[in-house]
Formats: C-alpha cells, structure tokens, sequence
C-alpha cells in the first residue's frame, strides 16, 4: 500500500515538472542570466533553454515583480516547456521582462487533459471493470467530431494558437478528431467508473477552471457535453425543449449573416469567438447538448448529494482561491503554474495588494485568480448562504464552516461586490430572524411576494406622476440613453438606441417610454448607466433578432456591427439579462423570467430555494455571470438541488 | 516545402532562366551580390547555394524544406502515432473488458 502511494505521488510529480526540465543546451555552456543590456543570447537561442534552466540562471524571477511568465502557444512542439523568447520593456512603470514559455497547443490539450484527469481520479471507483458498447462508441465519436469541428468553426481564434497546423487538411483534423476521441474515451471511462458523488465536488470549478491553453474549450465542459450526446442518444430528453430550442436554432442560423471576430478574452472557454454559420452552429448545439448534459448530471448524481460535504468543499474552494490567487500574485513563477495548471482564462493579478485603496480612498477590488472580481465576490457569497444553510440544517458549527466564513468574508472584502455584500445581509437577517422564528403560512407568503414583486413598477409609476420629482424622474429616465449617446461614433446608432430615442420621444406609447426609463433608473441605482448604455450603443438588432435573438453565447454581431467610442477594456454589458437578450432575444428571456418567477411562487415554502433565487436573479441582473462556465453549471445545478428540497434538507416543509 | 522567395530571395533583375538539365559539366557561376544559403531536402540533408539561379535550381530539385518545419511535421505526425497507439490500448487492455462479449 505504501509502495502504491508513493509511486502515485512520484508518478504525478514527474508528470507535473518533466516539461519544464529538459533542454537542448548542449552545445551552450552557461544559460547567461537576462539584463537589460543584452537579451542576445536568448534571441539566438530560442527553444533551447529549458524553464528550469531560466530559474536557475535567473533566481531573481522566481520572485521579483518585474518578470512576467506568459505561455506561447503559437510554439513547436519541441519547444515545449522551454524558453521561446525574452523581451525587455522600459516604460513609465519601470523595466519589465517578458519570458515567453513555448507552450505548443497540441501538447496542452493532451498534457492538462492528463493533469485534470489525475485530480478527477481522486473521486473512489465503484466499478471496475467497463463494458463499452456501440452506443458508447458512438456518443464518443459524436462528441469528438463536434468539438473538431469547432476547432474548424474557429480558424481564426486557432490559427493564432495552432503551430503549423491548418485545420482545413484532412490529416491535421483527423490529429485533432484522435486526440478529442482519446479524452472522451477517457472521460467515459472515468465517468461510469466512478460513484456518482461528484456533484459534491462541483465548487471545486472555481478552483479549476480548466480551459486548455490555446484553446477557446473549456475541460468541464467536455464532461458534461459527452452526457448530453449520451442522453441524446438515450433519448432520455425533454421533447418540448427540444422543439422549442430547435425552432430558434433554424432562424439563428439562417440569420447567421457575414462574420465578424470577437477577441473572447476573459469569456475564453464559454464564447464564441466569431458570429459565422459554422461557429454558430457549433455553440447552439454546444448550449444545448450543455443543457441536455447538465440535466443529466443533476439527475444520476442527486441522490447522492450532500450538504455536510457540498459546504465543506465550498469552504475550501473559497480559501484556496484566495491563499493561492495571492501567493501567485507575489510569485511570478507560480502565477505561471497557476494559470497553466488550474485553466484559469487570465493571468492571476499582479502587483495588486489585495487590501489596497486608490488615491481617492476607494477599494481597489481584487480578484486573485479568478477572471473577475464581481464574479468571485458573487461566488464567496454564495459560499457564505450555504454554510449558512449548513448551518441551521445541522444545528452545529464545525471547523471547517468557521474557517469558510472566514475566507470568503475576506474574499467579499478583497473583491468589493457591494452589491452582494448587502444581499448576503439581508438574507442572513431574512433566514435567520424572520423565517426561522416566524412561522408564514404559503398564503401571506404569496401575498408578500407579489408586493415585493410589483413594489418596484408602482413605487416608479406613482413616483413618475409626482410634480416635486419630475426634474429628478426626468434624469434618471434619461441618464442610460444620454450614457448611450456619449459611446455613439459620427452619426452611426445602433437600431436599438434609435428605437429607444424614438420611443421616449413619442409620449403616444406609453408603456414603452414607462418601461425604457424604469431600466435607465435601475441602472442608475445598480451603477450601470455606463455598462448599459455601451450596450445600448452597441445592440443593433432586426426585428426578428429582437424578438429571439441571434444564438447563444455569440458577442459576434454586438462587438462587431456598431462602431462606438473606444473604450478601456473589452466592457462587457455587465448583465446576464442583456446578454441573453442579445442571445436568445425578448420572447423567450421574457418567457424563461415569467416561468422562474411562476416557479419560486409555486415554492414560497421552500425558503433556502427563494432566497438562493433572489440572490441569482439581482445578480444576474447587474454582472455577466452566466457567461462564465464555473458560474453557469453551478447556478443551474443549485438551482435543481434546492427546488428539490427533499435531495437537501429531507421533507421537512 | 517552402516557396522560392522566401528561400533564395527575390531573383536579380537581369536574371533569365536557363535550362540546365541535368548537364554533369555544368558549372554555377558566383553572385557576390547573393548572400549564400543553405538548402535542405526532405531528409534533412544540407546543400550551400551561391547564386539565386544555383538555388532555383537545387529548389526544384526538391530541396526546398526548412528542417525547423520538417521537424514539426515530424512531431505532428509522431504525436498522430503516439494517440492511436494510447487509443489501442486503452481500448483492447484486458483490464477494462470494454468489448462486451454478450
């Protein structure tokens, strides 16, 4: 048994270092360390210096803020784990070095495939032996071909990241089509093997983001999209869903006109990278068979769900993510590992305290590893509602949960989610001092929801009839349009903000005009005016797109149709619903908003479902979210978990 | 394989192409103005060329690979047999039984 473990712990120890310690130095004597002065020798010697060798001759980088470890995949594959190249910047920062790792991306798919795998072996067999069948076969080779083809859909994202490799011959696709089958094959291996506790580890995804380096995929996903092709084949799917979902798909596509490239940046792994047919194509039935997969997932794996070890993994998540995003934040060598190892979609931070403030004394938000502060924040929050949950279920405080609530409260703070700071607040006072000493019956419970629900529509109805606040109402209905205006290039305005304009200048349609400036007040509130009105500068829709969109997880068209102002960073809508209006259009984001409402009334009793509810919903209305994979499968599952309050809490309603 | 420029340059503006055949006799004259290269066939064999038309030449001879792109070839092509052969094992290893022999 011992021999056993140390042979695993070897075995992963060498498959962790043995890229970054070979070199082709054998004709060089000393690896000089880099100056500013001269960088010769690595601009004559590229790709013949192993990574190690640098740290060696360079101690100083392994800890020094001024060097930047960044991955070329755009490499050979005998320039793997070596250094590809260095360059010195000299700006008002002060000097800088990039070292440049050849990272090929055909030895990534294969290499962090075999990493994950390795973590994902962790979870105990209940099966050992595996009898594959035609269906099996064929769900592997379906889903392999699909993701080939994706790498087609997206030639140009891949070429920037595949060496030497043209997707459009036939020997490299079928390279591409093996090495897919072989991690499906894998995936299915693991899959069925194992006891269906994995959704126990689900918060781990945070932690392990797993998106290969070169490529616009993401790890996790593959697992899921594999079971849906399953399910598929099954034919264990929903038939309206699919009807439904496949009747906007036919006018997705034949809507699918011209192309225009969206640099996916921090949505790398979970957006397309181009609005083209193929691509198109690709992520409709990469959403669906999402779905489809996820579904799937909840239903093999709820029976055995368990909120003890769910939290504690949450816990552990939260803390990790912050011991981890700050040690690799200090240490240039480790935000290298860390960002190639865990998948992240951006390098974790650098340079940045996490307990810094700006000159004005405002919070500078820190995200560590994660791709985004907001987002994060929203995470720690999440982590704190289900110790919370936890908490009351087991009338007991373990270690462990005071140990999360000390992370992640840290990690609210470091990220500076306002917003979700309050909202944990007023769901801690809801949960704990007036639904667990006051017993509502479903009736009143009704009654106050419908109140809460419609409050706002009349507070701003009736505030909008008052005389003393015109000038104010008057601003606040205008703030997201004149924000809007102020992205506008020339006289270029997106159909959208032309309609809106045409909408508040006409009183005749009332509801409308109502409606547009109860947005711009919201937006106001949530401090999203900018965000939003960028979106509106941006969104150029038809009518038909409008009403369904143009296809799911496609910033394609918004990025690209409408010239505006240039702006800082990519800017995202900073909004779930906006996005998704932009995928899916009104109809059915109106559609799937009425059901969700319709749902949580229908389950006013089930507390710990509301109140996760609410808390989604407020943030998916001011932060991108679900256009990130971690957020997307985790909300959707804690969503199923809690509507089915016997998996968690027993049949205590 | 590589395209002509790229490998010898652009061609002198008095250049006419002659035939050569295969003349054994034939004797490539010097271009001082021509910075010597070194060509490469397919198995990685090295020829120095002195003159644009010496290295249009041995280019249509088929010596016109660059070894750092043969080599990638080479590993792409190596990587193809590595898949399968994980592939091959993974499935026809005894130890998973995947074939259902029902």
């Amino acid at each position: 048994m011992k021999f056993k473990y140390f042979l695993v712990v070897f075995l992963t120890l060498f498959i962790l270092f043995i890229p970054w310690v070979h070199s082709s130095k054998n004709n060089l004597d000393k690896v000089p360390p880099v100056s500013q002065e001269d960088l010769s020798f690595y601009e004559i010697n590229p790709c013949k210096v192993s990574f190690l060798s640098f740290l060696i001759s360079n101690p100083k980088s392994i800890y020094q803020d001024h060097y930047f470890f960044r991955p070329n995949d755009y490499s050979s594959i005998g320039c793997f784990g070596k250094i590809s190249g260095v360059t010195h910047l000299q700006n008002s920062e002060g000097s800088k070095f990039y070292i440049s790792i050849g990272t090929n991306s055909l030895i990534n798919i294969l290499y962090q495939s075999l990493i994950w795998f390795l973590i994902l072996s962790l979870i105990p067999k209940n099966k050992k032996n595996l009898k594959l069948k035609l269906k099996n076969y064929t769900a592997i080779g379906i889903s392999a071909y699909l993701f080939t083809f994706s790498i087609y859909a997206e030639q140009r994202f891949y070429e920037k990241s595949l060496y030497l490799l043209n997707i459009s011959e036939m020997k490299n696709s079928f390279l591409i089509y093996l090495i897919f089958y072989l991690i499906f094959l894998y995936i299915y291996m693991w899959y069925e093997t194992r006891e269906k506790i994995m959704i126990n580890y689900l918060p781990f995804i945070f932690l392990f983001v797993g998106i290969f380096s070169g490529f616009n995929l993401t790890f996790f996903s593959l697992i899921f999209i594999f079971l849906g092709v399953q399910a598929v084949l099954n034919n264990d799917i929903n038939k309206n869903f699919i009807k439904s979902y496949f009747f906007l798909a036919f006018f997705w596509l034949v809507n699918s006109h011209g192309s225009y490239f969206f640099k996916v940046g921090k949505l790398r792994g979970f957006s397309s990278s181009i609005y083209e047919f193929n691509a198109n194509l690709f992520w409709i039935l990469y959403f669906y068979l999402l779905l489809i997969g996820i579904h799937s997932f909840f239903k093999e794996n709820k029976f055995y769900f368990k909120l003890q070890i769910f939290s504690l993994n949450m816990s552990i998540t939260a803390a990790l993510l912050i011991v981890i995003g700050y040690i690799a934040s200090v240490f240039p060598v480790i935000n290298f590992l860390t960002y190639y190892y865990f998948g992240l979609q951006r390098y974790v931070i650098e340079g940045t305290s996490p307990f810094s403030y700006d000159e004005y004394f405002v919070k500078v938000s820190w995200r560590g590893m994660s791709q985004s502060s907001e987002t994060v924040g929203e995470f720690y929050a999440l982590v704190l509602l289900i110790i919370l949950f936890q908490i009351v279920k087991f009338k007991k405080i373990r270690k462990i949960d005071k140990i999360g609530v000390i992370f992640s409260g840290l990690g609210l703070y470091f990220s500076d989610n306002k917003t979700s700071i309050f909202l944990i607040f007023v769901i801690v006072f809801l949960y704990l001092f007036v639904f667990q000493n006051f017993q509502f019956s479903e009736k009143i419970l009704k009654k106050l929801f419908s109140v809460l629900i419609s409050f706002p529509f009349f507070a701003w109805f009736w505030l909008s009839s008052i005389s003393t606040f015109k000038t104010i109402i008057e601003f606040l209905s205008t703030t997201l349009v004149s924000k809007a205006k102020d992205f506008q290039v020339f006289e270029m305005k997106s159909s959208f903000l032309n309609s809106i304009e045409g909408f508040l200048a006409n009183s005749n349609i009332n509801i409308f005009k109502y409606g547009v400036s109860f947005l711009s007040a919201i937006s106001f509130i949530l401090n999203r005016s900018e965000r939003w009105g960028l979106f509106f500068a941006r969104y150029n829709p038809t009518f038909l797109e409008f009403l369904i969109g143009s296809g799911p997880l496609n910033f394609g068209q918004l990025y690209g149709e409408v010239p505006v102002q240039p702006t800082s960073s990519l800017f995202l809508p900073h909004s779930t619903l906006l996005s998704y209006l932009l995928f899916f259009g009104i109809v059915p984001l109106i559609t799937l908003l009425i059901y969700l409402i319709k749902l949580i009334f229908n389950n006013l009793k089930n507390i710990e479902f509301v109140l996760f509810s609410f808390f989604v919903l407020i943030n998916l209305l001011k932060n991108d979210s679900m256009n990130y994979f971690s957020n997307f499968v985790l909300y959707i599952l804690l969503f199923l978990i809690l509507k089915n309050r016997e998996v968690v809490f027993g049949n205590r309603v | 394989m590589s395209n002509l420029i790229n490998l010898c340059g652009e061609p002198p503006e008095d250049y006419s192409k002659v035939d050569i055949n295969n003349d054994p006799s034939f004797i490539f004259k010097i271009d001082e103005d021509f910075v010597s290269r070194i060509l490469y066939d397919i198995e990685g064999n090295a020829i120095s060329v002195n003159s644009f038309q010496e290295c249009e030449h041995y280019f249509s001879g088929g010596w016109g690979y660059e070894p750092s792109i043969t080599k990638e070839y080479m590993l792409q092509t190596n990587l193809s047999y590595l898949v399968v052969l994980t592939l091959i094992l993974s499935l026809f290893i005894k130890k998973f039984q995947f074939l259902d022999r029902k």
